[in-house]
């Protein structure tokens, strides 16, 4: 500034000095004052004229563009609407400019950063890779270049510029922050890992650093872990609304929506504000979830409309919407599976079921059930249902269901139209209780009671609570009585840890017991007097691919016990089989299974085949 | 439909496999299953664009990047005041570059710059009303004068007692005042005031504050009045308007400007600015805009937050509520050191006197507590006053509080009204609002709600905007002090939307012997 007053001063006395009037503007202009240069430049008009004067034109024009870049980064914005604003303004600027002289090199680079600014990622990697000219390229477009890379799921490109610039600006976070994402995308979590490492090493970066570390502990499918990194973060950052995030997202993953619910409204009473207009869109996302999950999916769908009108551009936003509307859609399933039981007979099962939501609570669905016996003794005992249901989740805390099933079989049986009522209470996120009713229905039943055209009444009671993330216990019971006069009561108890989780893999061991009691053992059906089991079970699932919008799993399943029948020796029970599960999006679900299990009838050894087909898509 | 009932008749254990699994959905749902919403990381770990944005770039969600301020802008007039400018910069000053980068920001967002006597008849709604001001007349002349010029903007120079008697500056406030683009103004300083707020806290009756007050008021009619002639004998032309440095205007400090022909007033805030009403009285009719302390090396920020009366430290406000017992316990260093410890601990922001009850304890007092908190981070300052308004006159005189908390409605004779929602709407009016009000003009109004014990509700910080509501939590439960509770208590109302939300002292120091993680509703961000 002060060159310039001192050429301002000199111009008085040399008033026709267009080198020096042209000279003081390029002064202004350095001093941080483009806009007033240019007025400086137009106010002495010799100064733009000719290639001297061009050349002025563009320098101050380009400064002003960069000044609304800069701004479009610093500024805090009261309304998304106008987000682009800045961008748009630079843009208008540089886009002419480059135009007019597409070899200037700074006009270029402005331009790369002002599409970067408005996430217009194609054209920053069109220019990047055409026009720029990479090897002489600064950070500060090397940076962008990276960002688009990163953005349109390039990532090892990303991670190679992110590391061109870790090495010549080491002592910054965005390098380092960079290669973390970039080596996420590419499921790269050793990388992620040393890249936190040193971003940790930054003076003013550890909390950031440790906060992401939670999340790379969610990304890789340790959610247990992040759960804890974030609850000792939080112990020591309890006002940290970006720690709330984690927790409430790691809440959130493993199932418990209420805690995730409670952790998001936290943040957003802390970073959201009515008037002006101060937004969270990541809180918001994740309180959708939450509410999404807890049944609450009016309230999702109008906060995932909201976001996506607002955030058009968030792919989190839009992908919320969907998952959400997904939710809403109607569906069409289809399951198919083949089982051997009831002393070693076979049967084939179809079933195919249209539902269609009810407003956003409820859910009515219409059905058709086939079984097929492979014993032409007990044809009579194969299941031809057509079936109606409904469903409801009036509140968070409360879902209900409702089925009546008619027999459509051509048998010899007359029988009554089935009902079912299962009112479940979810008090907490770690607490279901689950109570079932059904009146005068036949599928459960084995194919010889079935063949015997015998119905049953029948109640159960499901108890599972999660002392914390690594335990699940479960109880169960039942009672029921057949038309036969049999009474059948049974009960369950279950407990499972998490043994090992992530990345990509996880595993679970547990324990379980059963006992059942019948009060009569002279029908045609399997109906021992009483039998008690005692088994270890294990569960292994690996994630085979995690991408948006598809998901797929394989999984093991294995168990080893003991099996001892009132009148008969006790022996080894057990059995495996794996499942493969394909999801695209929530739209459509396949699941595939098939396994084998060793069991005792009656002291008698049998192996029990088991496959089965589910198919599930939404329109 | 239906998932299957639990029951498999006659199926020997190893059936249940599949269904122990499929029941009640926990086991069946792997852990690391995706919900709706808690899709993927970039999103949930700060805003989609985090990645290497250039330095400055803002990748939290909460404060996208990129834009321009349309929306949450309060156009009612607003001043900037910058200080020393200077090139290079030093500490405390800016460099020259830094105020153009504001001008053109100015500019280019279409902020209209005029001068105070015209700023309410320029609001027009869409877009803040700016003054300039600029307080180092010498730094305005060489650096900003130039500017002013080429952009064709206006401004105020102030000047301070000191700068109007120096005779070095003559010249240049003559020049100054040569300029179509300056107007010049008096600045009133500190130090011409007593300052109740500076005297030492010593816990007594506050006898001659009457007469400390006149001599105050005196004091600034004999300065200001020499400094409207100096700048009358300089630059022949007299003010129109004033400005006030932090902790000297008032409403009495108001009409002697007002009898000394300044008209409009520019008090000075170094926090978020207050939305000023216009004076009210028989002296009525000036204007009243605030002016916005930029700090040195300022960026678009301020302008922006302080134009949309937001600061995100501001926001929400948590804070400790002190009763005079506790304002009055011990010697000075103790009490504001059991304060400053729970503020310290818990990262709050804000502080809530209640010296309602409390007519023993003196004004200075209180005051001494206030500055120590704000001295601490503390932002906002409430101060709970008695029903007496002359009494509550002092207290807000001494303190300056941001909020002053009026009595219940029943002790003011109509000071609160209930709306049609259940809540309480702040209505001007009542001795008590008067006198605070009069004594320190920005001060924002809040009321008890007789309707639920410890809230309060707040005048809304702008026009338009709605009224903020505000608690203490419940101290103890079932008579013992029960810092969980009060943390379940503050979580939901936090959830509920309510903004102010405190803790009693000794409730706060019962907890944080425990850990800060017990009252973690009321725990705020480490500030920068």
């Amino acid at each position: 500034m002060g060159a310039f007053l001192d050429r301002r001063e000199l111009l008085r006395h040399r008033p026709g000095d267009v080198g020096l009037a042209r000279q003081a503007a390029y002064d202004l202009a350095a001093a941080g004052a483009p806009q007033a240069a240019l007025v400086f430049a137009e106010q002495h008009p010799e100064t733009l004229a000719g290639e001297a004067g061009e050349s002025l034109r563009q320098h101050l024009l380009g400064d002003v563009a960069a000044r609304h870049i800069r701004w479009g980064w610093n500024e805090p914005v009261l309304d998304p609407a106008r987000r682009r604003h800045e961008a748009e303004a630079a843009l208008a600027l540089l886009e002419p400019m480059h135009r007019r002289d597409p070899d200037h090199r700074r006009t270029r680079r402005d331009l790369l950063l002002a599409y970067r600014l408005a996430e217009r990622m194609e054209d920053v990697i069109a220019l990047w890779e055409r026009e720029i000219d990479r090897d002489a390229a600064p950070y500060w477009v090397i940076n962008p270049a990276a960002d688009a890379y990163l953005a349109l799921h390039r990532p090892a490109e990303a991670e190679a510029l992110y590391r061109t610039l870790a090495e010549e600006r080491p002592e910054t976070p965005q390098p380092w922050l960079g290669i973390y994402w970039a080596a996420i995308e590419q499921r790269d979590f050793d990388a992620a890992d040393a890249a936190l490492d040193r971003l940790a090493e930054i003076p003013g970066q550890e909390l950031t650093a440790a906060i992401q570390r939670g999340w790379l502990l969610l990304f890789s499918e340790r959610t247990v872990a992040g759960l804890e990194h974030f609850e000792a973060l939080f112990a020591e950052h309890p006002g940290d609304p970006r720690v709330r995030s984690g927790l409430a997202s790691a809440a959130l993953w493993l199932g418990w929506p209420r805690r995730s619910l409670e952790q998001s409204e936290q943040v957003l009473a802390r970073t959201t504000l009515a008037e002006p207009w101060v937004d969270a869109p990541s809180a918001r996302i994740t309180r959708a979830g939450a509410l999404s999950a807890l049944g609450d999916l009016g309230a999702a769908r109008w906060e995932a409309e909201e976001l996506a009108t607002l955030y058009p551009d968030n792919l989190h936003a839009v992908r919320l919407r969907r998952d959400v509307d997904t939710r809403l859609d109607p569906e069409v399933r289809f399951d198919a599976r083949y089982e051997t039981s009831d002393r070693g007979l076979g049967e084939g099962w179809g079933h195919l079921e249209a539902s269609v939501p009810v407003g956003t609570r409820g859910r009515v669905a219409a059905g058709y059930r086939t079984s097929v016996s492979e014993d032409d003794r007990h044809v009579a005992g194969e299941v031809e249902i057509a079936a109606l249901a409904l469903s409801l989740q009036p509140r968070r805390w409360l879902a209900l269901g409702a089925e009546v099933e008619w027999d459509l079989a051509d048998g010899p049986f007359e029988r009554d139209p089935g009902a079912r009522a299962r009112l479940t209470l979810l008090p907490r996120d770690r607490l279901r209780v689950d109570l079932g009713y059904s009146a005068d229905t036949w599928r459960e039943l084995p194919l010889r009671a079935r063949a015997a055209g015998l119905v049953a009444d029948s109640f159960d009671l499901g108890l599972a609570y999660q002392p914390d993330a690594y335990w699940e216990t479960r109880l169960a019971g039942g009672r029921s009585e057949v038309s036969d006069g049999n009474e059948r009561t049974w009960g369950l108890a279950a407990v499972q840890r998490l043994v090992r989780e992530g990345p990509g893999y996880r595993a679970t061991l547990g324990a379980e017991v059963y006992a059942s009691d019948n009060s009569r053992t002279d029908v045609p059906y399997f109906s021992p007097e009483s039998d008690r089991s005692a088994s270890l079970t294990h569960r292994s699932t690996w994630l085979t691919a995690n991408e948006p919008g598809h998901r797929r799993s394989l999984s093991l399943f294995l168990h080893a016990g003991v099996y001892d029948q009132e009148g008969f020796d006790a022996g080894a029970v057990g059995g495996a089989w794996l499942e493969a599960d394909w999801d695209f999006a929530g739209r459509t679900v396949v699941v595939l299974g098939a396994g084998a299990r060793s069991q005792l009838y009656d002291g008698q050894r049998e192996l029990d085949p088991r496959v089965y087909l589910t198919l599930r898509r939404r329109f | 439909m239906l998932r299957a009932g639990l029951f498999r008749a006659a199926s020997p254990p190893t059936a249940w496999w599949a269904a122990v699994l499929l029941f009640v959905g926990l086991a069946a749902t792997p852990a690391f299953a995706t919900q709706a919403g808690a899709a993927t990381p970039r999103a949930q770990s700060g805003g989609s664009p985090p990645v290497g944005s250039p330095p400055g770039g803002s990748p939290d969600s909460g404060s996208p990047a990129g834009g321009s301020p349309a929306s949450g802008l309060v156009p009612a007039p607003l001043a900037f005041a910058w200080g020393v400018v200077a090139e290079p910069a030093e500490e405390g000053s800016l460099a020259p570059g830094g105020v153009a980068e504001h001008l053109e920001f100015l500019q280019a967002h279409g902020w209209p710059v005029v001068l105070p006597g015209e700023a309410a008849a320029a609001v027009t709604g869409h877009a803040p009303v700016v003054v300039l001001t600029f307080d180092d007349p010498a730094s305005a002349h060489r650096y900003v004068l130039p500017l002013l010029d080429l952009y064709r903007l206006p401004a105020v120079v102030t000047v301070g007692p000191g700068q109007a008697a120096d005779p070095a500056l003559a010249a240049v406030l003559q020049e100054l005042a040569a300029s179509e683009w300056v107007e010049l103004a008096p600045r009133v300083e500190a130090a011409e005031t007593t300052g109740a707020a500076e005297r030492v806290p010593r816990c007594a009756p506050a006898g001659a504050a009457g007469d400390a007050a006149r001599d105050d008021i005196e004091r600034l009619r004999r300065s200001l009045a020499g400094q409207v002639e100096r700048l009358r004998a300089l630059t022949g032309r007299a003010p129109r308007s004033v400005a006030w440095e932090p902790g000297t205007w008032s409403g009495a400090g108001e009409r002697v400007a007002a009898r000394l022909g300044l008209a409009v007033q520019l008090p000075t805030f170094t926090g978020t600015p207050p939305v000023l009403e216009p004076a009210l009285g028989p002296l009525g009719g000036w204007g009243r805009v605030p002016r916005h302390r930029l700090p040195p090396g300022a960026g678009i920020w301020a302008l922006v937050q302080g134009a949309a009366r937001w600061d995100p430290q501001d926001h929400p406000v948590r804070f400790v509520a002190l009763d005079a017992a506790a304002i009055c316990s011990g010697g000075a260093a103790e009490r504001t050191g059991r304060v400053l410890a729970v503020v310290d601990r818990l990262d709050l922001n804000g502080l809530l006197l209640r010296a309602g009850d409390a007519p023993g304890v003196a004004a200075g007092d209180v005051a001494a507590v206030a500055a120590a908190a704000r001295h601490a981070g503390v932002r906002q300052v409430m101060l709970e006053v008695p029903a007496d308004a002359a009494r509550a006159a002092a207290l807000t005189r001494a303190v300056r509080p941001d909020v002053v908390l009026l009595p219940a409605a029943a002790d003011l004779g109509g000071v609160a009204a209930a709306t049609e929602d259940g809540g309480i709407a702040v209505v001007a009016g009542g001795e008590v609002a008067d006198a605070v009000r009069d004594a320190y003009p920005a001060v924002r109004l809040a009321v008890r709600d007789p309707a639920a014990n410890g809230a309060f509700t707040l005048a809304p910080s702008a026009p338009g905007r709605s009224p903020v509501r505000g608690l203490t939590v419940a101290a103890a439960s079932s008579g013992a002090l029960d810092p969980e509770a009060a943390n379940a208590e503050a979580a939901v109302r936090a959830a509920a939307g309510w903004h102010w939300i405190g803790l009693p002292l000794d409730l706060a120091e019962t907890a944080l012997v425990r850990s800060p993680h017990a009252l973690a509703a009321f725990a705020l961000p480490k500030g920068p």
